[in-house]
């Protein structure tokens, strides 16, 4: 009798067992025909289906993926989580076997401590894959969702064919889908669940000089609204807004500011005896603030090094400006609120401007919410119209010059006199505000040797300085010297400098010196301008076809001057000039010859001009025109045959 | 007289105090003598950091536990070694290591100490190249590290190695040591008789590094003065087989669990035995009832379709142990052991005898007298036992009789070879008596070679239209591989990017593909390839855009440099290019032809040009092979000035051969 009910036990556990295996959905014949399509491109796996399931403490996934080759065994690959509740699977191959999964067998944990906190990842590789085959998964894990803005790309870099996502109607967590202009979806709502059917997505295939923005990249967005901007978020954007600007942007700009006569007193003394128009007299105050006020977020290694343990450890009130004068330092925040205020005791009416990194997000004034900004502009009035911006936040970062980041993007522009918003423009500025100039004088006798110096305005000057600022002397002509020595193989660098690394009145510059063996051989060969960095980088492979837009980082003038003297029993071969233009700029590559007495001098003027960071997909082939115009000119070398 | 002594007496302190600002007793009291004798020398010159003192004790507990101390003092003299206050130690996981205690000083130039914080140590797994592994890295950082601080780590590792009590070291790092030492003990308690343990302390490559190794104890090692290791030094040898190294084994007789490691003989059947646990295998299905040459091509074939490369290691013991065959067939992937286990099941299947080898490759050589050690080998492959020749080129003949080594990892070298990787290779047949030495052959190697040959025409404007064939044999430039894994379209970018230097206005376009894994016949592979300056005009000459000529070497090092490393090129694929081209233009080579023979490769170039209608037909030939060659210790400046002459004379090569006179 006990034996018996053993038995009825154990097939009770049988029977519950197999109910609770998996059932997996029949391979259609249709599926195993899927192969590589000529003249589509390969990337060796189509997912057939993906279904997601968004709930507030967890998400489930379903998915079946076509293998077809080698190259799409990746996509059966299941990112880590922190937490897997339950996964399983199978991998079917075309013969019919079947090869089962599941978290107990194949689930692999790896552990990440500080202290005491502890961060476990979960992972699967799935067993089974082939070059042929057919892979079944589903996984419930913990929610995807996390901080005040989740982005889960919609795009993964193989084919979807059928792609579901489901969110509750009520969640914590509001959300969003965008960047859908050319994909095709449908939405359908029941009074519990919203669901967005997709089909055919393309496969996410990064080309050179695209960039992620946002309004072009199809994603959903989880986002949280403060309690204070629910009902707000209900109104409409302009009251929206507004309501940010009189709650948010006041209370931080003016409410919570704390000026004592410390600040007062400290704030005339820096204004006194300003002159000029409103942008001149912000650049200055920017300027004599960067000078007085350590940015204590963006320090040098040495001035790090100086401070005591109590002024590390200690915490800066940005608000507090009284707090922020008497030591001397504050945070990035604070340089951006006394700046804030020091225009304002000026009189110089200063304005708000929330942006967003064009490579993060998007701001979309239509959409109400607070979490779309990724930094902060400060702003006064041009006298020639428009404004003009600030980056007082970044250490060293010029005057008027916007961030490229920032270019071309949408805003949200605060007028600090009323707290009312509105939508703002940031446009894309010109060419010569950003300036590199490569000066080399070329000394061709038996040892070749150069002289280089380099100087920078604008955003390229910026960007040369933040390479430097933070480390000492040494460590600068050090740091050059390494970047440098790559491009310049076979020659041994003899001198090096950097000038005005931390001095903020003037603009960095640096010089190099080298020497190299002139080559033996039926001519000599030499490189006008050695070393000299590409102005824009060229990528090796270039895709035939190009279906995203063309964004480049900012407009620039780029150019370097080569002069020599071409030495005695030599002639120079010469070429044809170059000047080539189009829609994206212009490269020019001259050279004139001067004769002096019985010298026969050289100066060569090699410049390129990018006047265009946008352009449509369609002009692609213009850009690769372009690009090739740049290479060239920067690969072209002389040739000097030795006279018979 | 007496005033001006009080004032002197009065400011010296203070004009001391700067030199005084570093108290030394803040540091632990075993770095105190080191941290004190070097205040009194200068730095090493162009060094970012100086390592004071560094000293490893190894003890062995019995059982198999070998608790590991090490004390180390630098000094920070850059901002560039900043992170030097970052320690860090690696572990096997699990029950195979654990971190007993960590303790940090930061002795700061102005005199603030910081000590570490357990909220600064940062464990993670999965630590090693492998995709998954249980491999543990700890990190410990100190806060407030500046130039000038003084650095005091102190670690107490204590390990239970799956592969028994066994250590190694480098003596030299990035950073020059002034001091090291190296003290292997015996660590008796209550319970524990290690009389019969033996302590084993070999060192290798000692010189020209150190003038020599001082005794320290009864069976440490020391040494003084110990430089940093060579940067920025192209073409040298495997450092393991030219920088110091010391390996301290425990041999301990009533250890159970582990392989011996007195011998090699011993650690070869134990390693022989630990495989063949694992052969337990289904039959594959086209392999029954076959021979063993048409069963082992099926099967090795078989393997490289449906089996992939993956090191997932979930216990501490997996980086040497081999999965079973069984699980090995379920998960489809495995690394180079579970790999050859599953192979050496399915051919005992096919009643082959078999046994696991153990080999070295693509980072140095085994060498003949090399000490049992656990970093000896870093491949395993397998050998087939034969009982009469199969006509194979990895056949070998031992005084153990002959077999045929295969390697079922490398999926792109043909039937019966092996891949370049084990060009002269040592490795040890395990079998259960013991182990077989075996010098691979170098006709067992499949020589790797490229052929490209293009046909095309030039324009009147310099643009060439050409289509190019590229055969590849074994896996000279990976291209099987890169098409194998990851389709055509990373094949054409890994083209343009590695073989093809194409302006920005060339097209590439692949217009045929051979089969990866079809390793009968070369991989071929079709290009029609567009280039609007593929025969740029400068003066009264052109130059052809050099197709696939990847053959320029690197720079060896920088100029003016002395030569620490020996020189040596590990040899490469033989590049066969043929050219037939008609350009537009009237024209003569400026190099008809040329050969050459450089102790580092071999050319022969011809040019040949006719007149056809309007224009010229070009007929060019280039055949390059690279050659391995060495330049030990006395002789590496001798091998840096051939290094340096070879260059020259592959640029001028490049620069002649592709050079057309156009004619009026």
């Amino acid at each position: 009798m006990r034996n018996s009910c053993f038995k009825l036990l154990l097939l009770l556990l049988v029977l519950c067992a197999v109910a609770a295996a998996k059932e997996w959905p029949s391979i259609p014949p249709e599926v195993w025909a899927i192969k590589v399509e000529a003249g589509q491109p390969n990337q060796g796996a189509v997912i057939l289906e993906e279904r997601i399931q968004f709930r507030e403490r967890d998400t489930e996934v379903h998915r079946r993926i076509r293998i077809f080759s080698e190259a799409g065994k990746g996509a059966a690959t299941i990112p880590s989580f922190n937490k897997i509740f339950e996964m399983e699977g199978r991998t079917v191959q075309p013969d019919g076997s079947v090869t089962l999964f599941n978290d107990a067998k194949d689930l692999v944990s790896t552990s990440l401590k500080v202290g005491s906190w502890e961060a476990k990842q979960q992972s699967l590789i799935p067993p089974g894959l082939t070059a042929d085959c057919v892979v079944d998964l589903h996984y419930r894990v913990g929610t995807y969702i996390t901080g005040t803005w989740s982005e889960l790309p919609l795009l993964s870099a193989f084919p979807i064919r059928r792609k579901v996502i489901e969110i509750p109607d009520r969640m914590t967590m509001g959300s969003i889908l965008t960047g859908l202009e050319h994909i095709q979806h449908e939405r359908t709502a029941t009074k519990e669940v919203v669901t967005f059917n997709f089909k055919e997505l393309p496969a996410n295939d990064p080309e050179p000089y695209s960039s992620p923005t946002a309004r072009l990249r199809p994603r959903l967005i989880f986002f949280f609204q403060p309690n204070r901007l629910r009902d707000e978020a209900e109104n409409g954007p302009a009251f929206y807004w507004n309501e940010v600007g009189t709650w948010y942007f006041k209370s931080i700009y003016d409410r919570n500011i704390s000026k004592g006569s410390t600040y007062r007193n400290w704030s005339k003394a820096l204004r006194a005896g300003l002159e000029g128009d409103a942008v001149s007299k912000a650049g200055a105050i920017l300027s004599r603030l960067e000078e007085r006020i350590q940015n204590g977020s963006q320090l040098t290694f040495a001035e790090f090094a100086a401070l005591s343990r109590k002024l590390a450890e200690e915490k800066m009130a940005a608000h507090d400006l009284d707090a922020s004068v008497k030591r001397e330092r504050t945070s990035a925040t604070g340089m951006r609120y006394l700046f804030f205020q020091l225009l304002v005791d000026e009189g110089l009416d200063p304005k708000i401007l929330m942006v967003t990194d064009r490579n993060e997000r998007d701001f979309r004034f239509e959409f109400p919410n607070i979490y779309q900004f990724t930094d902060t502009l400060i702003g006064v009035a041009s006298p020639s119209g428009g404004m003009a911006w600030f980056d007082p936040s970044t250490r060293y970062f010029p005057a008027g010059i916007v961030p490229p980041k920032f270019q071309g993007t949408r805003g949200l522009l605060v007028n600090p006199k009323t707290w009312k918003c509105a939508p703002y423009d940031l446009g894309i500025q010109g060419s010569r505000v950003n300036v590199g100039i490569y000066e080399y004088d070329l000394n061709l006798a038996e040892e070749e040797t150069f002289a280089l110096r380099a100087r920078f305005t604008g955003y390229p000057e910026f960007a040369e300085r933040n390479k430097f600022f933070s480390l000492e002397a040494k460590e600068q002509e050090r740091k050059l010297k390494e970047e440098m020595e790559p491009s310049l193989k076979g020659y041994t660098i003899t001198k090096v400098a950097v000038e005005h690394a931390t001095d903020v009145r003037k603009n960095l510059a640096w010089t190099l010196g080298g020497a190299r063996e002139a080559e033996e051989g039926r001519h000599r060969v030499f490189h006008p301008f050695p070393g000299l960095p590409s102005p824009l980088t060229i990528p090796d492979a270039w895709p035939e076809l190009r279906k995203s837009p063309i964004v480049l980082s900012y407009c620039r003038v780029f150019g370097a001057i080569s002069q020599f003297k071409i030495p005695k029993g030599w002639r120079l071969v010469t070429d044809p000039d170059q000047v080539h233009s189009n829609e994206f700029g212009t490269v020019a590559w001259k050279l004139t010859r001067t004769t002096v007495g019985e010298e026969d001098r050289v100066k060569i003027i090699f410049s390129v001009e990018v006047g265009k960071i946008y352009a449509p997909a369609e002009s692609y082939r213009a850009f690769r025109e372009f690009m090739a115009w740049i290479e060239s000119a920067t690969r072209r070398s002389l040739t000097l045959e030795r006279l018979s | 007289m007496s005033f001006v002594r009080t004032v002197c007496a009065l400011l010296l302190p203070l004009a001391m105090a700067p030199m005084m600002a570093q108290d030394l007793r803040d540091l632990p009291e075993w770095a105190r003598p080191h941290a004190l004798v070097a205040s009194k020398e200068p730095a090493p010159p162009d060094a970012d950091a100086w390592v004071l003192f560094e000293r490893t004790e190894v003890a062995y507990a019995g059982d198999g536990e070998i608790r590991t101390r090490r004390l180390m003092l630098l000094k920070v003299l850059s901002e560039r070694a900043l992170d030097a206050g970052t320690f860090v130690i690696h572990g096997l996981g699990g029950k195979a290591s654990v971190v007993k205690r960590l303790r940090g000083w930061n002795l700061r130039p102005d005199g603030e100490v910081t000590k570490l914080d357990q909220d600064r140590v940062v464990t993670m797994d999965n630590a090693s190249e492998a995709d998954v592994s249980t491999d543990t890295l700890t990190a410990a950082a100190l806060p407030r590290v500046a130039k000038g601080s003084l650095i005091a780590f102190e670690s107490l590792q204590v390990i239970q190695h799956p592969m028994g009590p066994i250590a190694a070291t480098g003596i030299l790092r990035s950073f020059p040591i002034r001091r090291w030492e190296l003290e292997p003990a015996k660590q008796e308690g209550w319970f524990t008789n290690l009389k019969r343990v033996e302590v084993r302390v070999d060192r290798r490559h000692v010189e020209p590094w150190l003038a020599g190794l001082s005794p320290l104890g009864e069976k440490g090692l020391a040494a003084d003065r110990v430089p940093a290791l060579p940067k920025d030094e192209g073409y040298h040898p495997a450092a393991r087989n030219v920088v110091p190294s010391v390996v301290v084994r425990f041999l301990d007789p009533d250890l159970k669990g582990g392989p011996p490691w007195d011998d090699w003989n011993r650690n070869a059947a134990w390693m022989y035995a630990k495989y063949t646990d694992k052969l337990q295998a289904t039959p594959l299905e086209g392999a029954k009832g076959k021979d063993l040459r048409t069963g082992l091509e099926f099967l090795t074939r078989w393997m490289a379709r449906e089996l992939q490369y993956r090191q997932v290691y979930l216990s501490p013991e997996r980086g040497w142990i081999p999965l079973e065959a069984a699980e090995v067939g379920r998960r489809k992937y495995g690394d180079c052991k579970d790999l050859s286990c599953f192979l050496m099941a399915q051919l005992r299947l096919l009643g082959a005898e078999v046994r696991p080898v153990l080999a070295r490759i693509m980072d140095g050589q085994v060498e003949l007298d090399e000490t049992p050690s656990l970093g000896t080998f870093n491949h395993a492959i397998a050998a087939v036992r034969l009982n009469q020749r199969l006509g194979l080129a990895a056949e070998v003949e031992t005084p153990q009789g002959r077999f045929l080594l295969v390697d079922p990892t490398d999926r792109f070298t043909s039937f019966g070879f092996l891949g370049e990787v084990h060009r002269d290779g040592r490795v040890l047949i395990c079998t259960p008596d013991g182990g077989i030495w075996v010098q691979v052959p170098s006709s067992a190697i499949q020589r790797a070679k490229i052929g490209i040959y293009l046909k095309g025409e030039v324009d009147a404007s310099g643009g060439l239209k050409a289509a190019l064939r590229i055969l590849e044999t074994g896996n000279a430039w990976g291209l099987r591989g890169v098409a194998q894994a990851s389709g055509l379209q990373n094949l054409r970018k890994h083209l343009l990017t590695n073989l093809m230097d194409l302006p920005p206005t060339a097209t590439l376009e692949i217009t045929k593909m051979g089969e990866p894994l079809d390793l009968n016949t070369p991989f071929l592979i079709e290009l029609e390839v567009k280039h609007p300056d593929g025969f740029r005009r400068s003066g009264d000459e052109a130059s052809l855009a050099a197709l696939g000529w990847r053959i320029l070497p690197g720079q060896i090092q920088k100029p003016g440099a002395p030569r620490r490393y020996p020189v040596r090129q590990g040899g490469g694929a033989v590049l066969e290019y043929t050219a037939d081209l008609w350009v537009a233009q009237h024209c003569v080579p400026i190099l008809p032809a040329k050969s050459g023979d450089t102790p580092f490769r071999s050319f022969s170039w011809s040019a040949v040009a006719s007149p056809e209608g309007t224009g010229t037909r070009l007929a060019l030939q280039l055949r390059h092979e690279s050659k391995l060659v060495t330049f030990d210790g006395d002789h590496r400046e001798e091998g840096v000035a051939a290094s340096k002459k070879d260059r020259a004379q592959v640029k001028n090569l490049m620069a002649d051969a592709l050079a057309f006179k156009v004619l009026p």
